[in-house]
């Protein structure tokens, strides 16, 4: 399964890369990175229906990562991705706004990886 | 002597007469009053005596602010009727609303024996509510004949037994009028700080009509403060409030103080119109005090206009209404402009008789206005002018003296905002400004020369008597010396801590940022630290495997992520070390600074303060670093300051609605940097509304801001030019309105 993770931090993608090292060794797992809503966009674009999982920072400059799930669920019919979306302020407001766009699930940070790993392992499925 | 005394008296005379009286409140309904109307359908059918005099003291609460005489003739009948049928509740309550309508009338003869009356009636019933309105009325009585220290007694007394019983409704009259008596002994901090209490109870209640009251009021005061703009902002709310609600007293006198506002304008015209319109208002009212304070203005603006006959005309029968008024302000105000208008005319010695007129009526109060200081300052002129050096000199004097007090019950805030503000245009070099500063000066200078010398003769003619008056003098200078040095120490000490506590405030602003900006890196040091320990975990079943190549692309692994731990472990400590550095109070020293890094750190801290502290918070921003910057010698915390300054006010400027409504661009802010040789230019940019062209003179003033009150201490760019100026560079803006706004710091490379 192709997961895309969207985060303005570029050391995501390094960090990503070791926790997930047996799953995309074992070819479980496959992760692609932008590092912001727009290049998550364009990615999407060129690598269509390609991932099936986003997970994405809310508070990123330029377009935040709930305008990019907006976009998401509105713009891809079938089927729309499946976007988490993780964020270092986990309060109601964001969380609602989330929910209402259409988020399939919420995480705050700091993110625990154990139970990351298994919600993408029960999606993968 | 000369020299000191232009400075010491001049700059405080206000140049046109200043605030007219103020109108003092009667108990209000909370909720919103009913007409006049239904409420006599509901009398004429009350089923019981005590039901009806219930419902007419309510019609008297109503009456109360629309005309005096009916007022006072409703609330005799209701006291009559109640005594009648032995219902004290209601004879209470009526003789503690018609109370106010006696002060207003004069009648403070009535006034006292109605509140003796209510004295002795409440020491056999228990009602603290009635109790808390009777200590209302009474400082209400001597504040309206000028005893403030007696009015300020009773209203705290009421104050404090409207606290313990919970009365609002009573507590917000008591505020008010605190407040207002306040003003009139030109205590504006404090007058300001009560109505804002009163206000916060109006705002609970959501009553409109006591709202538009404080309003009203704190408008007065911003003009006693000469702060013209917010004065006339507040007023226009209190006036249209008042229109809607049909007030006509805060009507009355939210145009009369208007009309004052363009007196110091010098737009006579509009000045006139206002006076007028207020005048009638007053005559409806029955309000003869606003009445006749407002004609006598429309007469001396007439003189202004060069219409002195038709002013002195109009003055003359604003005196008759003042004097059956029986208020001695007004009647003081009243002769004053009769003599200022025969001043103007050169008739010096009937503007000497008038003049004294109106400090006779003043008599026995403690009034300090600037107002009498300006009357004193033309009765000297005047004195001046037929030759009585000596008299003139006294008149001085009272000038002097007044001046002091006024000086002594400002707030020392208000002293220190003139003395940046002079500051700063001094700074400005405004040649405008300065020569007519100069103008004033010499003709101050001039002033007391022909003082001076009128004295001198008088002192070779009685030389004993000179030499008095030259040793008192002498030790008046000396006294005027020390108590002005103190004072510029004291105003000193102020200022660093403005400038310390504008600090502070910013850093409150970042707070939420930099709560952010630690976070990230902290997640990265936790979790780089985590994933190294399974790596080692991993690294050591490879090496007990024997496959040390694995073993050792782990071990590199487990390298790259250390660097990654110290990366963001330093990351974290700068922004530590930055937020010790923007708080500390003494001055930093030059370094070599990246303008580039700074300039991003901070708009960082901006964007993720912002975002975090305000959800609905959305802007973008873009960045252009010119690579080949050279290192810059700045106080690095001093430059971030300005940088951080300027971004969180662009950003602010982004998120504005463009007045005209609609916006085409999202909300954006540019930062860039560029190497122009000898200098470098640092350039914040934004597509806000943009800075209206008749304020943007004043966006470097110290105090000025265009935040609602309480939102913005209008230090930030005064102290941001101060900084880059310390720097030898400049700041410049350039706004288009619609279009956005640009700031321009540049630092020179040497």
């Amino acid at each position: 399964m192709k997961v895309l993770v969207v985060d303005d931090e570029t050391d995501v993608k390094i960090l990503f890369e070791q926790k997930f090292r047996k799953e995309i060794k074992s070819g479980e797992l496959e992760f692609a990175f932008a590092f912001s809503g727009e290049e998550a966009l364009r990615f999407m674009k060129v690598n269509e229906h390609e991932a099936v999982l986003i997970l994405s920072d809310i508070n990123m400059p330029g377009m935040s990562g709930l305008e990019l799930l907006k976009h998401i669920k509105e713009k891809y019919e079938k089927p729309p991705p499946v976007v988490m979306m993780i964020t270092a302020y986990g309060d109601d407001e964001n969380y609602n706004e989330a929910m209402k766009l259409g988020a399939d699930d919420f995480l705050t940070k700091p993110v625990d990886f154990i139970n990351l790993k298994e919600k993408l392992k029960s999606k993968s499925v | 002597m000369t020299h000191n005394n232009k400075y010491s008296l001049s700059p405080y005379i206000k140049c046109t007469s200043a605030i007219l009286a103020l109108s003092f409140f009667a108990l209000q309904a909370m909720a919103q009053p009913k007409k006049v109307d239904s409420l006599n359908n509901l009398i004429a059918q009350a089923t019981s005596d005590t039901q009806r005099i219930n419902l007419q003291n309510h019609k008297l609460e109503i009456l109360n602010s629309i005309n005096i005489d009916t007022a006072i003739a409703l609330g005799v009948n209701i006291i009559n009727e109640a005594k009648r049928i032995n219902y004290k509740e209601g004879e209470l309550k009526a003789r503690s609303n018609i109370n106010i309508n006696y002060c207003f009338k004069g009648n403070f003869v009535a006034a006292r024996q109605n509140l003796s009356i209510m004295k002795d009636m409440l020491t056999h019933i228990n009602d603290s509510v009635t109790l808390a309105a009777m200590y209302n009325a009474y400082g209400v009585m001597y504040a309206m004949q000028n005893k403030f220290d007696s009015s300020h007694i009773f209203f705290d007394e009421g104050i404090k037994v409207s606290l313990l019983n919970k009365n609002d409704k009573v507590l917000t009259s008591l505020y008010q009028n605190n407040a207002i008596s306040y003003q009139q002994e030109s205590n504006f901090s404090q007058a300001i700080k009560c109505y804002q209490q009163a206000l916060a109870l109006a705002q609970k209640y959501n009553n409109e009509k006591n709202q538009a009251y404080c309003y009203l009021n704190i408008g007065i005061a911003y003009n006693s403060l000469d702060d013209n703009d917010r004065s006339e902002k507040y007023l226009l709310d209190a006036i249209a409030i008042a229109q809607k609600l049909q007030v006509k007293n805060i009507e009355a006198y939210g145009f009369a103080n208007l009309s004052s506002i363009y007196s110091d304008k010098k737009e006579y015209a509009k000045e006139y119109d206002l006076a007028i319109k207020a005048a009638a208002l007053g005559k409806e009212i029955g309000d003869q005090g606003i009445q006749a304070s407002s004609l006598s203005r429309a007469g001396l603006s007439l003189g202004h206009l060069g219409k002195y006959v038709e002013g002195e005309k109009l003055i003359l029968s604003s005196i008759k209404i003042a004097d059956s008024s029986k208020q001695p302000y007004n009647i003081f105000q009243a002769y004053i402009n009769l003599g200022m208008i025969q001043k103007m005319q050169n008739k010096y010695s009937q503007a000497i008789l008038n003049l004294e007129k109106g400090f006779i009526a003043l008599d026995k109060s403690d009034m300090y206005s600037p107002e009498v200081a300006r009357a004193y300052s033309d009765l000297s002129e005047c004195y001046e002018k037929t030759g009585d050096y000596s008299k003139a000199l006294t008149s001085f004097k009272m000038v002097a003296k007044i001046q002091d007090s006024i000086k002594g019950k400002d707030n020392i805030k208000k002293a220190t905002e003139l003395t940046m503000n002079y500051e700063f245009e001094k700074k400005q070099q405004e040649a405008a400004i300065l020569q007519q500063r100069q103008n004033d000066l010499a003709k101050e200078k001039q002033k007391i020369l022909i003082i001076g010398l009128g004295l001198t003769l008088a002192l070779a003619i009685v030389a004993f008597r000179g030499f008095t008056n030259k040793r008192n003098a002498n030790r008046l200078l000396h006294k005027q010396n020390v108590r002005i040095g103190r004072t510029l120490t004291e105003l000193k000490s102020t200022q660093k801590q403005l400038i310390q506590s504008e600090k502070m405030a910013s850093l409150g602003e970042l707070t939420a940022g930099i709560a952010h900006e630690i976070q990230n890196p902290l997640n990265f040091v936790n979790n780089f630290s985590e994933v190294s320990t399974e790596l080692i975990d991993e690294m050591n079943i490879e090496l007990s495997k024997g496959d040390i190549e694995e073993a050792k692309a782990i071990a590199g692994d487990i390298k790259s992520n250390l660097e990654k731990i110290n990366h963001h472990g330093k990351r974290a400590d700068a922004i530590v070390k930055g937020m010790l550095q923007h708080s500390r109070s003494s001055t930093g020293q030059k370094e070599l600074t990246d303008i580039n890094a700074l300039c991003d750190e901070y708009l960082r801290l901006s964007y993720h303060g912002l975002r975090a502290k305000n959800n609905s918070f959305n802007a973008k921003f873009e960045t252009n670093f010119d690579e080949s910057l050279p290192k810059v010698n700045v106080i690095p915390q001093d430059i971030g300051r300005v940088i951080l300054n300027l971004i969180n006010n662009a950003f602010y400027a982004a998120t504005q609605n463009p007045p005209s409504g609609g916006r085409v661009a999202a909300p954006t802010v540019w930062v860039s940097t560029k190497n122009e040789g000898d200098e470098v230019s640092i350039s914040i940019r934004d597509n806000g509304p943009g800075i209206p062209q008749n304020i943007i003179g004043k966006i470097f003033q110290p105090f000025f801001t265009t935040k609602p009150t309480g939102q913005g201490t209008g230090l930030g760019l005064s102290l941001s030019y101060d900084i880059v100026k310390a720097h030898g560079g400049t700041l410049n803006v350039e706004s288009k309105e619609g279009k956005g706004t640009e700031f321009k710091i540049s630092l020179p490379l040497v």
